[in-house]
C-alpha cells in the first residue's frame, strides 16, 4: 500500500517518521507539504475562519474523476448550446468550494487551489481506497438526493450544523453553477459500477477464518507465501508486489533477531539481547573475526585503561578469544549467520556514517586523526569533499609505507640521542 | 558492577560443572565474591603430579577488563613463581590478558605453566639456573621434595 505519494510526510518535516520507506508519504523536501484542513472536508471545522489550515474543499479523487468524465461527455455533446456552462479542465472543481460567508474568502481559494491540486492532495483521502468507496458513494447519494430536495423546497439552513445540511451547502453552490441533476446521475452511477480492483479483500480470509468459503460476497485473497495469510489482493498488482517486499524483509529480520536471541558475548558473558540496560542490547561485530560481544564490553575492552606493558596492537586491538587484529567494531542490534550478513551490517554502518559529517574534521578547521580511514563524511562548508594525495614511501626494504606529515621534531625524538654520552 | 555480574556468572558455572573437571576445584569466599580460592593438582609426568596446591585469587574491582591477581599459597619450587610470595610470572596475568579468560580458565593456565616452566624468565632464580645450567635432575628433586613437603600435605 506504501505507494509513495507527493506530499510530504508531517512526521518526515519534524525528523520523526516511524515508517521510512514504508511511508506512504513523501519523504522528499522538494514536494509540498498539504496545507489542507481535514476537518473542513468532513464539513464541520470548529475553527471556522480563524483556522490555521486552508478551508479548500478538495474532491474526491473518484468524484473528481467520474465528473470529469461525465463533465467531458457533456460538453462535447452540448458544447455549441450550453454557453453558461463553464467547465474546470483538471477535474478540480471551484464551483465546489463552499460559499459559506466569510469561512473561505474567494481569492484565499482560488489562489490556493493550484496548489492543491487532486492528485496532490488525493492521499488524503486515498488512504483506504477501498474501505472508503461506500461512503464515497452514499455521500453523492446524499448530495444528490438533498440538492433534489432543495430545488423543490428551496430552503437551507446554514446555521445547521449536521453534516448533511453542510453537504446540502455544497451541493446547492455546486448544482448553481456546474452540474445538472442528470450530470450528478451520471456521476452516482460511474461510482456505482466500480472497478474491482478497488473491492476491498475478505478481512476474515485473510486469516482463514470465513466459513462462507465461495459464497462469500467479499474478494478472497491470495495466499502470502511468507506470512501464511490470505492476504494478496488478487487485482492490485502494486500492492502485492509491496505486500511481498515488506513481508520477507520482516521474515528475515525476524530469524535475523531469532537467532540473535541465544547469542553471548564472551566477556560478560550474558546474552547480549537479554542484558538489563536497553542501551547494552547491541552487539559489537569486530572486523577481523567472527566472535560475539556486546557493543559495551568490546568498546570498554578496546577503549578501556590497561595496564602498562599491553601491547596496544596485538593484545587491545586484536580479538580477546583469538587475537586476531581488528581495526574497527561495527554495533549491530542483529547478529549474522554468513559472511554475506556481516557484510551488509558492515557496509550499512559505512553508509550511514558516511552521510554525517566528521567532527574531527571539523568542515576543514581541524584534522581527524583517522585521515582517510575515517568512516565519517570529510567535507568543507560549501560541500567540497576533501581530497587526500596519499604519501608513499619507499622503505629500505623494498616495500612502501605510506607517509603521514612529517616534523622535524619526529626525526629529532627518533635519535638514539644520548647527552650522557656526548657530554 | 559488570564484574559482580560476571563473577556470579562463572560462580553459577562452577557449581554446575562441579566434579566434571577433578583437577581444578574452585572455591568462592562465603562474603565476598570478590575472593576465590582455588586448589589445582599437579599436572602429571611433572615433579608437581602427587601435590595439591592452592592458589590465592583476588579479584579486582575492573575484572574482566583487567586479570585478577593469583599467587600461590602453598609452596612451590618452580622458576616462574616466587619462592616467598607465591607471585606467579606468567603473561595471561600481565599483559597478555583477555577478558574471555575465566578464573577457570586462568587455572588451567597455571596448571599448563607447572608442566611448561620457562626458565628465562624466573621469579626463582635457583630454580632457573638450575635448570639454565642443564640440571634437570636437580631441579626435578628439589621440585618433588617441595611437593612432598608442602602439597603433599594439603590433601
Amino acid at each position: 500500500m506504501a505507494q509513495r505519494s507527493r506530499v510530504l510526510c508531517k512526521y518526515f518535516m519534524h525528523g520523526a517518521c516511524y515508517k521510512g520507506d514504508s511511508c506512504e508519504f513523501s519523504h522528499s523536501w522538494d514536494d509540498p507539504a498539504s496545507n489542507v484542513c481535514v476537518y473542513y472536508q468532513r464539513g464541520y471545522c470548529s475553527y471556522g475562519a480563524k483556522c490555521r489550515y486552508e478551508h479548500v474543499k478538495v474532491p474526491n479523487p473518484k468524484v473528481a474523476s467520474a465528473m470529469a468524465r461525465v463533465l467531458k461527455a457533456s460538453t462535447s455533446a452540448s458544447s455549441s448550446s450550453a454557453g453558461s456552462t463553464t467547465v474546470p479542465a483538471n477535474g478540480s472543481s471551484p464551483g465546489k468550494k463552499s460559499a459559506e460567508g466569510g469561512v473561505s474568502p474567494p481569492s484565499k481559494g482560488s489562489a490556493s487551489v493550484p496548489k492543491v491540486s487532486p492528485a496532490v492532495s488525493s492521499p488524503l483521502l486515498v488512504r483506504s481506497p477501498g474501505s472508503s468507496k461506500k461512503v464515497v458513494a452514499s455521500a453523492g447519494l446524499n448530495s444528490l438526493t438533498s440538492s433534489g430536495q432543495g430545488e423543490g423546497s428551496g430552503e437551507f439552513s446554514s446555521t445547521s450544523s449536521s453534516p448533511s445540511s453542510r453537504w446540502q451547502e455544497f451541493s446547492e453552490s455546486a448544482e448553481d453553477e456546474l452540474y445538472s441533476i442528470e450530470q450528478e446521475l451520471e456521476v452516482a452511477r460511474l461510482l456505482e459500477e466500480d472497478d474491482p480492483a478497488d473491492e476491498p479483500i475478505c478481512t476474515l480470509g485473510i486469516t482463514g477464518q470465513c466459513t462462507r468459503g465461495a459464497a462469500c460476497t467479499h474478494l478472497h485473497g491470495d495466499l502470502c507465501p511468507t506470512c501464511g495469510k490470505n492476504c494478496l489482493h488478487p487485482l492490485r498488482a502494486e500492492e502485492r508486489e509491496e505486500h511481498l517486499r515488506v513481508c520477507a524483509q520482516n521474515r528475515k529480520r525476524l530469524e535475523a533477531m531469532l537467532i540473535s536471541q541465544d547469542i553471548e558475548c564472551v566477556v560478560c558473558l550474558e546474552r547480549v539481547l537479554s542484558k538489563p540496560n536497553l542501551a547494552e542490547r547491541k552487539f559489537g561485530i569486530l572486523s577481523g573475526c567472527d566472535h560475539p560481544f556486546c557493543i559495551s564490553c568490546v568498546r570498554s575492552w578496546r577503549n578501556g585503561s590497561h595496564p602498562p606493558g599491553m601491547d596496544l596492537k596485538t593484545i587491545i586491538r586484536g580479538c580477546p578469544v583469538c587475537r586476531v587484529v581488528s581495526h574497527y567494531v561495527i554495533p549491530s542490534l542483529t547478529w549474522f549467520s554468513s559472511p554475506e550478513e556481516k557484510a551488509e551490517i558492515i557496509n550499512g554502518y559505512k553508509k550511514k556514517l558516511s552521510s554525517l559529517d566528521c567532527r574531527y574534521f571539523d568542515q576543514g578547521n581541524g584534522t581527524c586523526p583517522f585521515g582517510t580511514s575515517c568512516f565519517y563524511k570529510h567535507a568543507y562548508k560549501d560541500g567540497r569533499l576533501e581530497e587526500v594525495k596519499l604519501r608513499h614511501l619507499g622503505a629500505a626494504d623494498g616495500s612502501a609505507v605510506i607517509a603521514k606529515n612529517i616534523r622535524l621534531s619526529d626525526f629529532i625524538g627518533k635519535l638514539d640521542f644520548d647527552p650522557r654520552r656526548s657530554g | 558492577m559488570a564484574s559482580r555480574a560476571r563473577l556470579f556468572k562463572e560462580y553459577k558455572e562452577v557449581q554446575r560443572d562441579r566434579g566434571q573437571d577433578s583437577d581444578i576445584q574452585l572455591l568462592c569466599d562465603e562474603t565476598n565474591i570478590y575472593r576465590w580460592t582455588a586448589l589445582i593438582k599437579g599436572p602429571t609426568d611433572t615433579p608437581y603430579q602427587e601435590g595439591v596446591f592452592q592458589l590465592a585469587i583476588n579479584v579486582p574491582e575492573q575484572y574482566p577488563l583487567v586479570p585478577p591477581q593469583v599467587r600461590f599459597v602453598t609452596k612451590i619450587f618452580h622458576p616462574n613463581v616466587h619462592f616467598k610470595t607465591g607471585e606467579i610470572c606468567l603473561d595471561i596475568l600481565k599483559t597478555a590478558w583477555s577478558p574471555a579468560w575465566t578464573l577457570q580458565s586462568v587455572c588451567r593456565a597455571v596448571i599448563a605453566l607447572l608442566a611448561h616452566p620457562e626458565a628465562d624468565s624466573p621469579l626463582n632464580c635457583d630454580c632457573g639456573n638450575l635448570l639454565r645450567s642443564g640440571d634437570h635432575r636437580g631441579y626435578k628433586s628439589m621440585a618433588l621434595m617441595y611437593t612432598r613437603l608442602a602439597a603433599a600435605t594439603n590433601v
